[in-house]
């Protein structure tokens, strides 16, 4: 190593970067969370009924009608706002609980997984990545919408409406927040808030926990590829949950798999782009 | 006049090789003994010593343990060791600084 300011500054530099390289390992949560994605596409599968008191054979099926009243109470529970139809896939739209206990437990497993991969990865190349803040987004964006919104709804926003409880409970938010950290940890909690609140309305709502979780990795990892990848994510998740909003929707042939299929995609190409630019640099 | 920037260089944290530790302890939530020593290029018994040093001066914190049967020393770096490395950064950069506008 030099004595002289500008080339310490140059090794240091070249060390950090080094090492930042040696500890990153965003590909395989992203290949990991890809597959899970591309799992939930049967769940979406619009279930088709024939009248009752018609031959099935002469009567084209159409998809089953259902109602809120008749869903159990986890779906309630789950769902205390209900659920908008915004999504591509409106026409078919069909609640199905086998979707959200999908979806928990498929969060919570890539959770944990993503965690031991980031400790076994360390063993093997020696620098470990931070995974605190990953950790805590996905936790608290799995546990306030399981917990948080249904109590919030059932016991305030219910009773006292939103047009009173929302502006309470983005103060309670702020005051609670605002001289612990910084403006920018206030801003987060409310961001992680809304997320939580779109969680339990939004068709592909599990999408957001996904993005949030993957937002925090991004932040930790500090490479253009995961940064990228995660903002293009982002985009897709909003876009598969709101654009029937704006009059879009996929054409028949691809309306059962392609809200899933598209950001499974771009995760799952940014896993095997980053995957590749390890083992090049190696 | 101003102070000059050398006033601001820690002894115990402006010795390159334990600047070296520091700057890749600041980049990860860990960093295991190894590592350390091939990415500095030193031998175990010199790094021991800038180890201790630091760990002395509060700026690293060692924890030692086994995967599987084999031993590891890891080590990660204090709030005071990120203090103490974003001070001695700054220290070095208006060095460089004053050193150009000569």
């Amino acid at each position: 190593m030099t004595e002289d300011p500008k080339g310490l500054l140059v090794e240091l530099g070249a060390m950090r970067k080094r090492a930042r390289a040696d500890r990153h390992g965003y590909w395989l949560p992203f290949l990991l969370f890809g597959l899970i994605t591309l799992a939930a596409t049967p769940f979406y599968a619009p279930r088709f009924c024939v009248p009752s008191g018609q031959n099935p054979e002469l009567v084209e099926p159409q998809p089953c009608s259902w109602n809120s009243a008749e869903m159990p109470w986890l779906y309630h529970w789950l769902h205390p706002a209900g659920q908008v139809m915004n999504s591509p896939v409106f026409s078919h739209f069909q609640p199905n609980i086998a979707a959200d206990v999908y979806w928990i437990v498929a969060l919570l497993c890539g959770y944990l997984a993503v965690v031991w991969w980031y400790r076994w990865r360390a063993a093997q190349v020696g620098v470990e990545t931070p995974t605190r803040l990953y950790a805590q987004v996905t936790i608290f964006m799995l546990v306030l919408p399981l917990v948080g919104v249904p109590v919030l709804s059932e016991l305030f926003f219910g009773r006292a409406g939103w047009q009173i409880a929302l502006p309470i409970t983005v103060a309670v938010i702020v005051a609670a927040t605002w001289r612990v950290r910084s403006v920018g940890f206030t801003l987060a909690v409310l961001v992680l808030f809304a997320l939580a609140h779109f969680l339990t309305v939004y068709q592909y709502g599990p999408l957001f926990v996904l993005a949030a979780g993957l937002a925090g990795l991004a932040h930790l990892e500090r490479n253009v590829v995961c940064t990228v990848t995660v903002a293009i994510f982002t985009a897709t998740v909003l876009f598969v949950n709101e654009a029937g909003r704006f009059g879009f929707y996929w054409p028949r042939g691809v309306e059962h798999f392609a809200s899933t299929a598209v950001p499974a995609f771009v995760l799952l190409v940014g896993g095997i782009i980053g995957s590749v630019r390890r083992e090049m640099t190696r | 006049m101003s102070e000059n920037p050398t006033a601001g260089l820690d002894d115990t944290v402006h010795q390159r090789h334990r600047l070296g530790v520091l700057t890749i302890a600041a980049e990860t939530k860990r960093v295991e003994f190894s590592y350390l020593k091939s990415a500095l290029e030193l031998t175990a018994g010199n790094l021991s010593r800038h180890i201790t040093v630091l760990e002395q001066a509060g700026l690293v914190e060692v924890e030692k343990g086994y995967e599987g049967k084999r031993p590891k020393t890891w080590l990660h770096i204090t709030e005071a060791g990120r203090s103490a490395l974003a001070a001695e950064m700054a220290a070095l950069r208006a060095l460089l600084n004053r050193h150009d506008n000569l």
